[in-house]
């Protein structure tokens, strides 16, 4: 008795069950997309719906349809907190971290990295270790030092003990380390010293590293808010976490403005990650780190 | 310009790898030397240490008679090229070969005139303002030159330069950078593992093995006169056939040297070229023929002819290199290049260079080959050439 099936049959066989499979892959992917993406769409419709109709839409598909569009949210917003004084403040600290961060965590990171310097390996030790240390394990005693040198209530509690970031100096270290060190030798023999060839050679090199410590940092402390709340009482340097929790305690209870003022907190977030998502991909894949 | 010594340089790694041992090394000004040398000789550390990227263990290096030991890269005075070029990427070909310029604070306008200087002189001119990565291999080779010749350094320190390149443009750029040289006539030190670089482009060639200068001279000298049995086997493709042997007073003027069933004779003359015949008469001794040393013979007996097997063949369209098991013991040659696996392939097999004359011979043909005796060259039992006056 012959057993053979057909070619044409074994190959149609298999078609279709690589197009089941990619069916299958392509609903789970979906149903996970919209779990993730829900949220934040109902988030955006909920800011631009009439207060009224949020809460009775809510357990409907229609908490994700825009019913009538307005921005009186936004406007409330502006009316009943100083928004732009919270923005400002988020801003221009979780900016500062940003930019102080980059100069302070690259050096480091070269450093450790490149220049040959006595404990450089204990040092690096150290700084790993510190990755898996959590704010809330240092947060008393980080509180009680800053309270001694008097910076409770200002922008510089809320900056400095944030500048060293001991995941950003490892992706620094990650990436320099990878980057062909004849391109260093060769500014040094052209004649430029370790300062010139770090700001003319290795940084302009370094774009997707910088990205990508850029984001990561700003997601880190864009969103802090045990922190600031502990050392801040004050609303002229408190940020947008510390806003947002207050302000859903202030009545009366509108969860359309509520919403407005979360979709402004996360605008700045989107649009920093857009700008800088190009390199931030790759200086992730150059760094060999994993999201 | 300048002169460049090494005096008893010794490199010692921290992990206690020890790449270079006692060199010295004389290189006139204006000279090209080329540092040759399997991998892991210690070739491209000499080079760094020349340009001040390692530290120096012990010994002096010497730039224009002044000690640069403790200089750091950038008072050196050297330009290099590297192996994978080294260019910045993020820099135009104008930036790339201006950036040691700017370094030496050479004032802009004469800056623009050695950049196009130099660009006009490697034909790099159309391609000023690309960057590296839109440039071919070969234009990527030509501007990590100019950018060493664009400061007119003292020393040129050339890091196997070719060896990105494939066969065709290698063979170009080797012409130009001789031709470039030669024009400059700035001194230069050459780092290569390939010996027909070496060859052809050094004016002297150094042969290094384990850190140490096995021998210095011109190609010639080098494929001539090997100074010892590495030397014999690393200089030439394929290298010279070493094999265990002993001298036996002949007739007249001539000496015996068994080759297996059959015996060569040699001259007294080449003899003499090694040293006093008394001296090295029945004692064990080492012996190398170049495969050229074989030329085919009419079948039958006669003198300096030997029967071999083929063991193996190579047409390079010229000429055939004929592989053959080797009647006599031949001598562990540790010493080409390509690798231990095929050293051990090659034990107890000889290779003869002759003229393409037809097909060449098959695996276990029979051939008839006539030894020319007056190449013969004799080493000690340690391997090292044996020299009249020594």
């Amino acid at each position: 008795m012959n057993d053979r099936v057909p070619d044409g049959a074994v190959s149609t066989r298999r078609r279709v069950t690589a197009l089941a499979m990619t069916g299958a892959n392509y609903l789970v992917l979906t149903v996970a997309a919209l779990l993730y993406v829900a949220p934040i769409l109902f988030m955006i419709v909920a800011s631009f719906k009439p207060d009224e109709r949020v809460l009775p839409e809510a357990g409907s598909w229609q908490a994700l349809l825009p019913s009538r569009v307005t921005t009186e949210n936004y406007a409330d917003v502006f009316e009943r907190v100083r928004f732009g004084r919270y923005l400002l403040n988020s801003i221009l600290v979780t900016g500062s971290i940003v930019a102080g961060g980059l100069v302070v965590n690259s050096l480091a990171g070269y450093a450790l990295a490149r220049l040959a310097w006595r404990g450089r390996r204990a040092v690096f030790r150290f700084v790993l270790a510190l990755m898996i240390l959590p704010l809330q394990a240092i947060a008393v005693p980080l509180f009680y030092e800053t309270t001694v040198l008097g910076w409770r209530d200002t922008y510089v509690v809320q900056i400095v003990p944030f500048l060293a970031n001991a995941f950003a100096i490892y992706l620094f270290y990650a990436f320099f380390l990878g980057m062909p060190r004849e391109l260093e030798e060769a500014a040094r023999i052209d004649g430029a010293g370790v300062g010139r060839t770090l700001v003319e050679i290795i940084l302009p090199h370094a774009k997707p590293a910088f990205a990508a410590a850029a984001i990561t940092t700003f997601l880190m402390y864009w969103g802090l808010y045990l922190w600031p709340l502990m050392v801040t009482t004050h609303e002229d340097v408190r940020p947008l976490p510390l806003a947002v929790a207050t302000f859903r305690t202030l009545p009366p209870l509108k969860w359309g403005d509520i919403m407005a003022f979360a979709v402004m907190m996360v605008a700045p977030v989107l649009v920093v990650f857009l700008v800088f998502q190009r390199w931030f991909v790759r200086g992730v894949a150059a760094s060999g780190m994993k999201g | 310009m300048a002169t460049v010594q090494l005096r008893s340089v010794d490199k010692v790694f921290p992990d206690g790898t020890r790449a270079v041992r006692g060199l010295s090394l004389d290189v006139p000004d204006g000279e090209f030397v080329v540092l040759v040398g399997p991998s892991g000789c210690g070739k491209s550390t000499i080079l760094r240490m020349l340009a001040g990227l390692e530290e120096v263990s012990r010994g002096e290096i010497l730039i224009d008679g002044r000690s640069v030991n403790h200089l750091p890269p950038q008072k050196r005075n050297t330009a290099m090229v590297f192996q994978n070029y080294a260019l910045y990427p993020h820099k135009t070909v104008r930036q790339n070969l201006g950036f040691p310029l700017r370094m030496m604070k050479v004032p802009r306008d004469e800056r623009n005139e050695r950049i196009a200087q130099v660009a006009e002189m490697l034909g790099l001119t159309p391609w000023l303002d690309r960057r590296p990565k839109q440039l071919s291999g070969g234009q990527r080779q030509r501007v990590a030159m100019g950018r060493a010749m664009v400061r007119d350094p003292a020393v040129f320190l050339l890091d196997e330069p070719l060896s990105n390149l494939d066969a065709k443009l290698r063979v170009q750029v080797r012409a130009e950078i001789a031709a470039l040289q030669r024009r400059m006539r700035t001194t230069t030190v050459y780092v290569t593992h390939d010996q027909v670089e070496a060859m052809t482009l050094g004016d002297r060639v150094a042969v290094l093995r384990d850190g140490q200068l096995q021998q210095v001279g011109t190609g010639r000298e080098l494929y001539r006169r090997p100074a010892n049995v590495f030397v014999a086997g690393f200089i030439g493709s394929p290298g010279m056939n070493v094999f265990g042997a002993r001298l036996h007073r002949g007739e007249g003027e001539t000496f015996r040297l068994e080759f297996g069933d059959d015996r060569l004779a040699v001259h007294a003359h080449v003899l003499a070229r090694c040293g006093r015949v008394e001296d090295l008469l029945d004692e064990p001794l080492l012996a190398g023929l170049r495969p050229e040393a074989f030329s085919p013979a009419a079948k039958g007996s006669g003198p300096n002819r030997v029967r071999v097997r083929v063991a193996s063949s190579e047409a390079l369209g010229h000429e055939n290199i004929i592989y053959f098991d080797s009647p006599v013991r031949m001598h562990g040659q540790e010493t080409t290049a390509a690798g231990a696996g095929r050293e051990e392939d090659s034990a107890g097999r000889m290779a003869a260079r002759l003229p393409a004359a037809g097909a060449p011979p098959a695996a276990a043909d029979e051939l008839t080959l006539a030894v020319d005796t007056g190449k013969l060259v004799l080493f000690d039992r340690q391997g090292v050439a044996l020299r009249s006056g020594k």
